[in-house]
């Protein structure tokens, strides 16, 4: 859209900031939470101002096992190589499908879309992936099974791409003798980063977000736990602690800040996106579209 | 001719094949799985060689009364969701689109996407923090400050359909948003440029040029929700209302009654008989959708 | 324009190596996991050349038996334990173990698709909490082990009861053994020892459920603002609190044995007991002994104590002041709990079955039965390696090596109650005649002739679903007072459960049942 009024540039930006406050809000009430002491916080409640003020939920978690730091590498090493793959396999699919003409297409289109709706299930899933792939207990237990491409962002890509490419700068390439990889790489891309950037973003979070491929996959080898897995095992064993009933025997609980630690654990899930965020964007943008920017 | 066109068209055909072999293994092979729908699995037998039993695995979606309610939830909760959340999306996502300073954009991109971050279980204890009875933040932060009576927000299934909702939309706006402002940047400027030389309102230029060519993502996002109309988000309906018996009525979809009532009996043919059931019926209307649209609009069909 | 595309072609090119690269560390992980058992073999046979001298066959000419071990996180000593073990095996039985973690919070997920994939992971696993001992027998996942076990029957029956040997059976045939621990409990009702002293009980008290409700009349007089009992979101406890009843092995109790004949099945719910239940439910609402919004809290019951919030909470246990001295570890106030009904005698839970998929059922078989009998192989299982993971204090039990929790410690400490018989073990973190006063409440009560049945829910899959979901809609609050009718809110609940089929179970279970008495 284009417009002068001031007016509306002030109330866009109040709505937004608005609706940016509301999302973060209530991560901010956890995070105040997450550094509230234990016995405070069941005492008066939630609040955005800590009233005493404790330390002890993040010493507990950072300092129980030390693998937080390495949890982190993992899965960031896991988002960006899962990303780009499945950036690679997404438009690579999605470009032919946006021509309509090409024969086949609509069974093709079929196909994608058909798996949005059916699947095997897991044991079937799992019986493929550990037996026929043998990825149990390997680091591509986290990148590869269900991850690498998804219907949905083929489907929205596609959509992009006859929506938003002018058909005329297509054919007038191909006049020039341009190949298919050619025109992908100099008007398709160019055209497409918001989609690009778009579609990576989400891959991106799917993995981060990820923890079923761990808990499925990794069995013996916890030690190639992403930080999402690490956070639902802790997450697991304080509800673990608090369910064992006394006369079980065993040691005893003792007093844990469960509250606070499952509030830590959230914030500790998020804070790397708020920080590397931006950067990342930016570096994805630039590295992945970098083909066609600048001619 | 014909064949030539085939030719021609070869390398478009080799750059899907990557992309299509990963479906095909991934996707099509388990597909397998889905005669655990109709058999008894004995496990010393293996899956193939288990006995049929037809739809017997089925019944028990039906069995009770309960059969009307976890429909209506899911099926009520989901056509608010796809309703509610492309509007709010759309809009948000025009208002994105008008902040040209790219930090500020930056801020609010982020910000919005957060709450998307947060497990099911993570948002549990989020909404937990607000709506607790007792240290909640609305109860004993606001409520009880303005000399109001607490509201034991987990014991009245009155409030949860609207909870259910905002809960909803606050973790998802800001991921769906970003699929509607990355189509709409990429509008090409110069339809804008002609219409204000029209002298076109702002209100003009969003109905008469950006929703028009928003139209094709829409009719395709929202057809591909209705194939998970059947399908609920597990954690949502579970943890989110804490698995409170008293909320059933207004919480209960297929896929919790599925979970409580196959807890302790480990019994994979009558899940994967649920979630058959729900790909199948899902997979009907959006046919019907699919016919639907290509009769009214046919460029907009999915296939 | 060419050079673009040589950029992404790099990028793309450079992925397929990196992912193979990675794919080729990946494999090489899988296989450096046999690799460190290798490591420790070698390591041990060194140690047994020292300490066994007639060794005559290589450690690794043994076979493996593969056994499942709840943890909190994965054991980083596992492989020291399985060598200490296996040193013991060897020689007893003549085979090596190896143990195969399954975290708790992902034990449904794991346990499931072990079973169901079909490779070898597992030979001897548990089954509890994430399913039960007749839907695996159902599902073909755990073999009869009768032929294999017959050597060991009678000392396996000797160490903890026949009875208790029994609940193993389906049908006549064992599949499993259940692991020995409390079976006889009752609710307690825990509290501060302040309050405890103000109001005149003492740690282990026996009182009846009239003087609780005028305890709580007395407490909530004194003290109108705080809650006299912590709940959770399964109702006032986190197991259920409803009684006098054999669940038969079944938490929603779909059909129970009432205390007094335990020959007939009835709908718990329906019966005179329960509504007598609901009754004190009714007038513990009237004094509001719970926090608002009792179903929604994510603590436990009794973290609201340390705070003053809530006064009290209620737990099962088979020895009230036990349970007192538990709490007061646990909860850093000191505490006393009060037995509020009599002993009843519940079904055990949790047993150990052997998969299918395993090669040498009789090296399984016999490990069960070490499991059961032995106490240094007890040991290992429930606490370690002595000085490594715990040591023994001057009163005879066991701790942790100082500074050393269940997060950090080398081995999966503190979950001895999943083990077969950890009777015979060392007592843990708690007083010294611990376990023997387990045995003693376990020798108390009576056990009835339907003690060991397991029910065989085929049948009726279908109502359990639907009666399911219908406990957990209507009994957590009742428990808590919740609904503003109680008598409307209980009707409710009959007519529900009848209506998702709960006779049919009934009658079935009861059909079984019969069968089961008559074979005897």
């Amino acid at each position: 859209m284009i417009t002068n009024k001031k007016s509306f540039k002030i109330f866009v930006n109040v709505i937004l900031s608005l609706l940016a406050l509301f999302s973060v809000l209530p991560i901010f009430l956890v995070f105040m939470a997450s550094i509230t002491e234990e016995q405070t916080l069941i005492l008066n409640g939630y609040s955005f101002v800590p009233q005493v003020f404790s330390l002890y939920a993040y010493k507990y978690i950072l300092f129980s096992g030390n693998v937080i730091l390495r949890a982190y590498l993992i899965t960031i090493s896991v988002t960006a190589i899962g990303t780009f793959v499945n950036l690679f396999l997404t438009t690579f699919l999605a470009y032919p499908l946006s021509k309509k003409d090409l024969k086949g297409r609509n069974i093709i289109l079929f196909m994608v879309f058909f798996t949005m709706l059916f699947n095997g299930g897991l044991v079937s899933s799992y019986m493929m992936w550990t037996q026929i792939f043998h990825i149990r207990d390997t680091y591509f237990a986290l990148l590869v099974p269900n991850l690498m491409m998804n219907a949905f962002n083929v489907i929205i890509m596609k959509n992009f791409f006859v929506n938003n490419i002018p058909e005329s700068l297509l054919e007038a390439a191909k006049l020039d003798g341009a190949t298919e990889l050619q025109i992908l790489n100099k008007v398709v891309f160019p055209l497409s980063k918001p989609i690009i950037a778009t579609v990576g973003m989400m891959v991106g979070l799917a993995y981060w977000n990820d923890w079923q491929n761990g808990l499925y996959f990794l069995l013996m080898k916890t030690n190639l736990y992403g930080i999402q897995n690490v956070l639902n095992t802790m997450i697991n064993n304080v509800q673990f602690l608090s369910t064992q009933a006394a006369s079980q025997g065993g040691a005893a609980a003792g007093s844990l800040p469960s509250t606070g630690i499952r509030m830590a654990i959230a914030v500790i899930a998020l804070a790397p996106v708020i920080i590397i965020y931006p950067f990342v964007q930016k570096a994805f943008v630039k590295g992945i579209v970098v083909g066609g920017v600048k001619g | 001719m014909k064949k030539r066109n085939t030719i021609k068209n070869l390398p478009l055909y080799l750059m899907m094949v990557p992309g299509l072999l990963y479906l095909i293994i991934n996707n099509y092979i388990p597909l397998f799985g889905l005669v655990i729908a109709f058999k008894k699995i004995d496990y010393s037998k293996g899956i193939f060689k288990s006995d049929w039993v037809g739809f017997s695995n089925f019944v028990y979606l039906f069995k009770t009364k309960d059969a009307f309610i976890i429909f209506r939830n899911t099926i009520g909760y989901n056509l608010a969701f796809i309703f509610l959340g492309t509007i709010v999306s759309i809009i948000v996502g025009i208002l994105l689109a008008e902040v040209t300073r790219k930090t500020v954009l930056k801020v609010y991109q982020t910000t919005i996407l957060l709450p998307f971050l947060l497990s099911s279980v993570l948002l549990s204890y989020v909404v937990y923090a607000f709506l607790a009875g007792d240290a909640g933040l609305i109860n004993s932060g606001i409520l009880e400050k303005l000399g109001l009576e607490k509201i034991s927000w987990y014991s009245d299934p009155k409030y949860w359909p609207y909870i259910l909702i905002i809960v909803y939309l606050w973790k998802t706006f800001g991921y769906n948003t970003i699929i509607y402002f990355a189509m709409i940047i990429g509008i090409d400027k110069t339809y804008y440029e002609a219409a204000v030389v029209d002298g076109a309102s702002i209100w003009k230029q969003i109905t008469k040029i950006t929703l028009p060519l928003l139209k094709p993502t829409i009719i395709t996002l929202v057809l591909l929700s209705l194939g998970r109309v059947f399908h609920s988000d597990f954690g949502l309906f579970y943890q989110v209302p804490m698995n409170n018996g008293l909320l059933f009525n207004v919480t209960n979809t297929i896929d919790t009654y599925v979970f409580r009532g196959l807890m302790q009996s480990n019994d994979i043919g009558r899940s994967s008989a649920a979630s058959f059931m729900q790909s199948v019926l899902g997979f009907l209307l959006i046919l019907g959708a699919n016919a639907l649209t290509k009769k009214i609009d046919k460029e907009n069909a999915l296939f | 324009m060419k050079t673009k595309f040589k950029k992404w072609l790099c990028c793309a090119s450079a992925t397929v190596v990196m992912s193979t690269f990675l794919w080729g560390c990946g494999s090489q992980g899988t296989t450096s996991t046999t690799g460190t058992s290798e490591t420790s073999d070698v390591e041990t046979s060194e140690n047994t050349a020292t300490t066994v001298e007639n060794v005559s066959i290589n450690p690794e000419d043994y076979p493996t038996i593969k056994v499942s071990v709840l943890c909190i996180n994965e054991p980083t000593d596992k492989a020291t334990v399985e060598e200490e073990i296996s040193k013991i095996t060897r020689e007893k039985i003549g085979c090596n173990i190896e143990f195969v973690p399954i975290i708790y919070g992902n034990m449904q997920q794991q346990m499931s698709l072990l079973l169901s994939g079909g490779d070898d992971l597992v030979d001897i696993y548990f089954t509890g909490r994430w399913s039960t001992l007749s839907s695996v027998v159902n599902n073909g996942q755990a073999i009869a082990l009768d032929e294999y076990l017959a050597p060991y029957e009678e000392e396996m029956k000797a160490a903890i009861t026949e009875s208790v040997y029994n609940c193993g059976k389906i049908n006549g045939t064992t599949y499993g053994l259940t692991r020995y621990l409390n079976f006889a409990g009752f609710p307690v009702y825990t509290t501060t020892k302040e309050i405890g002293d103000k109001y005149g009980l003492q740690n282990g008290d026996a009182i009846t459920l009239d003087q609780l409700t005028e305890f709580f009349e007395k407490v909530k007089a004194d003290y109108p603002d705080k809650a006299l009992v912590g709940t959770s979101s399964a109702g006032l406890n986190n197991q259920a609190f409803v009684g006098r009843v054999d669940n038969m092995g079944d938490p929603n109790i779909l059909g129970g044995l009432l205390a007094d004949d335990d020959k007939t099945v009835v709908n718990y719910y329906a019966t005179d007991d329960y509504k007598n239940m609901v009754e004190y439910f009714k007038k513990w609402k009237e004094i509001g002994i719970t926090m608002d919004d009792p179903l929604n809290v994510v603590d436990r019951p009794g973290d609201y104590l340390p705070s003053g919030k809530c006064l009290g909470c209620f737990a099962i246990h088979y020895d009230a002041a036990s349970n007192g001295n538990y709490s007061t570890t646990n909860y850093g106030v000191e505490c006393i709990s009060v037995s509020i009904m009599d002993r009843t005698v519940t079904s055990p839970d949790w047993w150990y079955c052997v998969a299918p998929t395993c090669k040498n059922p009789d090296k399984a078989a016999a490990f069960l039965y070490l499991m059961t009998v032995d106490p240094d192989i007890e040991n290992l299982l429930c606490l370690g390696v002595e000085n490594v993971h715990y040591q023994i204090l001057e009163d005879g039990t066991a701790a942790y090596i100082d500074g050393k929790d269940m997060t950090t410690t080398g081995w999966s400490m503190g979950v001895s109650w999943t083990w077969p018989n950890c009777t015979i073990s060392i007592p843990f973190e708690s007083d010294p005649d611990y376990y023997e006063i387990m045995v003693e409440a376990n020798n108390s009560v009576e056990y009835s002739d339907a003690f060991g049945f397991a029910f065989d829910s085929t049948a009726v899959e279908n109502e359990i679903s639907a009666c399911a979901n219908v406990v957990a809609q209507y009994r957590p609050a009742l428990e808590c007072g919740v609904p503003s009718d109680m008598d409307a809110s209980y009707q409710e609940f009959l007519s529900a459960l009848e209506s998702a089929g709960i006779d049919k179970i009934i009658e079935e279970k009861q059909r079984q049942l019969d069968e089961y008495l008559a074979n005897k």
